[in-house]
């Protein structure tokens, strides 16, 4: 469908000039088109209430996430079930643990590393590509160069290297997540600075007798932030994934903390046992989790871009 | 005459609205005319007037979010209630469109002929044979040279004006019985123009098409339309013949909108009386001075491990003086490096040669800090509105940024200069924390004024400034501009491809021609005596405003395409005889014609017509 932009929106102008129109940021504008997206936002609620019950939700149950309940140890094919009674709402692992409490503090990490992890990345990585793309030459060149050669090491290695070199922590996969993953968070926004730099106002900028430092924080940044929010929303369930996968492995975190990923090779490993609980709730958690951040991604784009649509 | 002759387009009661977040918006509010065969009419309206929402809907091209009611007619068929389908049948055959982009109406990655064949196998039955010759005939019909070979080249490897010649090839392969042009030669340049119109005016009286013209240009209605349309807000203000509305204009809407054009041919406009008076005793040299200006852009040619590289001359020895308080005008055609000459000017580009003295001191080859300082005097306005404006700030913030830098106020009190310079530019004080997409494209313009003048500068360069605005709103900004000019004794480097809006301003005048001055003169001079064949070339195809005049005139037309700047011989395109005798390269020299008549080396104009 041909739809002639200028001509649209000059038709809007025209008759915004007959009728008072509240004044509102573009920001504004995609907030409310994303609010009319049902999809997204119910994902948003589903996610929030997700994030609420994992933190609030251990405190309803009897059990810690690493206590053993000595008298179902060995024994969860038959006594582990879910049930009330011995407060295992989501029954007892094969060590007789609490699979409620697990699930909710995997869940716990899991998000953890999706956020922390992807603000690390976006932190570096606007910087990065917004200086890289708005010095240009010489600078882009070794800057965006480096890049490239950190993409061509293969990431696996590098993080298994240094789960075995450091132990398994916590922090060790954030580090090594975030060490990874701004870099194409960098050359994205790269690309987007370069188109941004020879927009007029950019110009103007400078003939204002703005700084370099100043332009790139207050000029090409904040209108940045629209494609960034959108990656972002990607980003953070990408990085959900890879935990679990590295956990999936055995890598990762470190036991008696779990994450969605180790819980879920765990019900895997003993699903002949008939225990299918011990699957069954993580991984509905997991796909529920990362349904509502692909929904509310897929909102964002709409909101921000929807010209593309 | 009408009365018997059954018309093969018309439109009842057309209402169109679309539904945005504003809620309903109605772009055509009721609207009837029709069109008889072998007839001109246009549509005339500034931007948002809904002047081709109107055809859009004919077409079935509206937005999705667009509703039609009404009734639309051609050639028996009720355009509205047909399916797609039907409708297929109905639109590129008999009727069809002519946008006025011509590069994003052509798919880049089909050559001509592959376009062409296209529209010819939905709706003609001709052998592939038939076809092409079909096709190389249109070529040559709408005056494309060399059409064999050019059936075979893809879009990009056209200029603007030819493309937009293959669109009107293409609309034409039918037959059609009706031709919808919308503002088809706005992107092109006057001398490009001249010849599209004169080819569609041929068109329509040897094959009989209908055309419906959409334009805002009151100079094209005048050449091209039998009768008019006067559209304003979704609703027609005036109709009647063409003669009627230029010499008896009725709404005062028209009467503004004719008013308003400004014209090559009558200088004595209203407002051009408060022309700032300048002292052409002091030389300019003190003031800005440039000499022999130069930016090369290395361009890469040829692919393979070592691919060559050759400088474009984009600015190719440009030299000018201004004096304070002056306008000088540059006009030239798209490419002819006018934007490039100014940006090296304020140093956005630095020239690769040659040196630009602001108060007496080179501004080339300073540090950054230093150049920060001299930059307070030097501004620019942008051709674009809405690109110059920051969309995430608020336009008080756009306007208060060059204080940030260049003043040491504290932000109240910066605020209070940033209200005052709003008032000054005639923009609402309340509208302070409007962002930029929620303005008019004049208020926009207002904004970029703004922003230049609230450091007080010296120099403003416009970069097309009006060029982008409707022209009502283009005479209030040119009308500021003075003013303002007036009030700050500003000078002022004025750039634009419309030679009518640049006569209304400027002392003086110069006319660029792949990055080098063809003339130079003061603006009456220029008009009245151009010299260079090309700037007479120019002149003569500007359209005026006023159907007896314009039909009369003549538009000169010097064989060959503008030639491309990387072709070595491009600079000797009004000096042909020197092609044998010089050797390669040889630029023609600028001689003063007349005291402070400035023209380019050429050969007389009757020896350029009679080329080939």
């Amino acid at each position: 469908m041909l739809v002639n932009k200028k001509k649209m929106a000059a038709l809007i102008d025209s008759n915004a000039e007959q009728g008072q129109v509240k004044g509102r940021s573009q920001w504004q504008d995609a907030m409310r088109r994303f609010k009319g997206n049902k999809a997204s936002l119910i994902s948003v609620f589903v996610l929030a209430a997700m994030t609420l019950f994992a933190f609030l939700g251990p405190l309803l149950s009897p059990w810690d996430h690493e206590t053993i309940d000595w008298e179902l140890i060995g024994n969860a094919a038959e006594m582990g079930a879910p049930q009330f009674a011995n407060g295992h709402f989501f029954g007892t692992d094969d060590l007789g643990r609490d699979m409620y409490s697990r699930v909710l503090q995997g869940t716990q990490i899991s998000l953890m590393v999706g956020f922390v992890g992807t603000l690390v990345a976006v932190t570096v990585g606007v910087l990065y590509g917004a200086i890289a793309g708005y010095f240009g030459g010489a600078v882009d060149n070794v800057m965006m160069r480096f890049v490239d050669i950190l993409m061509s090491i293969p990431y696996m290695f590098i993080l298994i290297i240094l789960f075995v070199m450091f132990g398994r922590s916590v922090y060790i996969l954030f580090i090594g997540l975030g060490l990874f993953s701004w870099m194409d968070m960098a050359r994205i926004v790269r690309g987007q600075t370069l188109t941004l730099k020879h927009k007029e106002f950019i110009e103007a900028a400078v003939m204002a007798g703005v700084s370099d430092f100043k332009i790139i924080v207050r000029h090409i940044v904040p209108n940045l932030l629209g494609i960034v929010v959108v990656y972002m929303s990607l980003m953070i369930p990408s990085l959900i994934l890879l935990e679990s996968f590295i956990s999936f492995l055995g890598l990762g975190i470190q036991e008696p903390l779990t994450s969605w990923g180790a819980l879920i090779s765990d019900g895997a490993s003993t699903i002949q046992y008939g225990t299918l609980w011990q699957l069954a709730f993580p991984l509905g958690f997991f796909v529920t989790g990362l349904f509502c951040f692909f929904f509310i991604g897929d909102g964002l784009r709409d909101a921000f871009d929807p010209k593309d649509r | 005459m009408t009365e018997i002759i059954k018309p093969i387009f018309s439109v009842d009661d057309l209402r169109i609205s679309f539904a945005t977040h504003d809620g309903e918006v109605e772009a055509v509010k009721g609207v009837s005319f029709s069109i008889n065969p072998g007839e001109c009419v246009g549509i005339v309206g500034e931007s948002g007037s809904g002047k081709s929402q109107t055809f859009m809907a004919a077409m079935g091209l509206l937005a999705k979010n667009g509703r039609a009611k009404g009734d639309i007619i051609f050639q028996g068929h009720h355009l509205l209630s047909l399916s797609t389908a039907e409708l297929n049948r109905v639109r590129g055959k008999n009727m069809s469109m002519i946008f006025q982009d011509p590069l994003t109406s052509l798919t880049p990655h089909l050559t001509i002929l592959e376009q062409m064949r296209e529209v010819s196998s939905l709706h003609m039955d001709l052998s592939r044979e038939e076809t092409d010759r079909l096709c190389a005939q249109w070529l040559d019909r709408v005056r494309i040279a060399e059409s064999k070979r050019r059936l075979n080249q893809y879009p990009h490897e056209l200029s603007g004006g030819m493309r937009q010649r293959v669109m009107i090839a293409m609309s034409m392969l039918c037959q059609p019985s009706l031709l919808i042009a919308d503002e088809p030669t706005t992107a092109l340049d006057v001398t490009v123009q001249a010849e599209i119109l004169d080819l569609m005016d041929e068109l329509k009286r040897e094959s009989g098409t209908a055309i419906a013209l959409i334009t805002h240009d009151m100079g094209v209605m005048a050449r091209m339309c039998d009768r008019l349309h006067v559209m304003r807000r979704g609703e027609y203000v005036e109709e009647g013949l063409t003669e009627d509305i230029f010499y008896n204009p009725q709404h005062d809407y028209t009467k503004m909108l004719i008013d308003s054009m400004p014209r090559i041919d009558s200088p004595d406009r209203q407002h051009n009386k408060n022309q700032m008076p300048i002292d052409e005793s002091v030389s300019g040299a003190d003031f800005l001075k440039v000499d022999d200006v130069k930016v090369h852009f290395d361009v890469t040619v040829g692919g393979g491990l070592w691919p060559k590289k050759l400088p474009l001359k984009a600015v190719d020895g440009v030299s000018f003086e201004l004096r304070k308080g002056e306008t000088l005008g540059i006009v030239g055609e798209s490419g002819c490096g006018k934007s490039t000459l100014a940006r090296s000017v304020l140093q956005l580009i630095p020239p690769s040669a040659g040196s630009v003295c602001w108060l007496g001191k080179p501004l080339n080859g300073l540090k950054k800090e230093e150049l920060k300082d001299k930059r307070k005097d030097l501004q620019i306005v942008f051709q674009d509105p809405l690109a110059s404006l920051d969309p995430r700030m608020t336009i008080a913030d756009s306007i208060m940024e060059p204080l940030q830098t260049f003043s040491s106020l504290s932000r109240s009190e910066m605020k209070e200069e940033v209200l005052k310079m709003m008032d000054r530019v005639g923009l609402d004080r309340n509208m302070q924390n409007r962002y930029p997409h929620e303005l008019s494209g004049g208020q926009n313009q207002r904004v970029g004024i703004a922003r230049a003048m609230i450091v007080k500068p010296k120099l403003v360069i416009c970069d097309e400034a009006v060029s982008a605005l409707d022209v009502s709103v283009q005479a209030q900004i040119i009308q500021l501009l003075m003013d303002l000019q007036q009030e700050f004794q500003l000078s002022i480097l004025f750039i634009s491809h419309d030679l009518a809006v640049v006569r209304e301003v400027s002392h003086r005048i110069m006319v660029l021609y792949l990055g080098r001055v063809i003339e130079l003169a003061k603006s009456e001079d220029l008009y009245a005596n151009p010299v260079h064949p090309y700037t007479q070339q120019l002149i003569s195809a500007v359209p005026v405003p006023d159907p007896k005049i314009e039909r009369e005139r003549k538009a000169i037309k010097i064989p060959g395409e503008l030639p491309s700047p990387m072709n070595p011989d491009a600079q000797l395109k009004f000096l042909p005889s020197k092609l044998k005798t010089e050797k390669k390269g040889y630029l023609p020299k600028l001689l003063e014609h007349s005291p402070g008549h400035f023209v380019a080396e050429h050969d007389a104009l009757d020896q350029l017509l009679a080329q080939d």
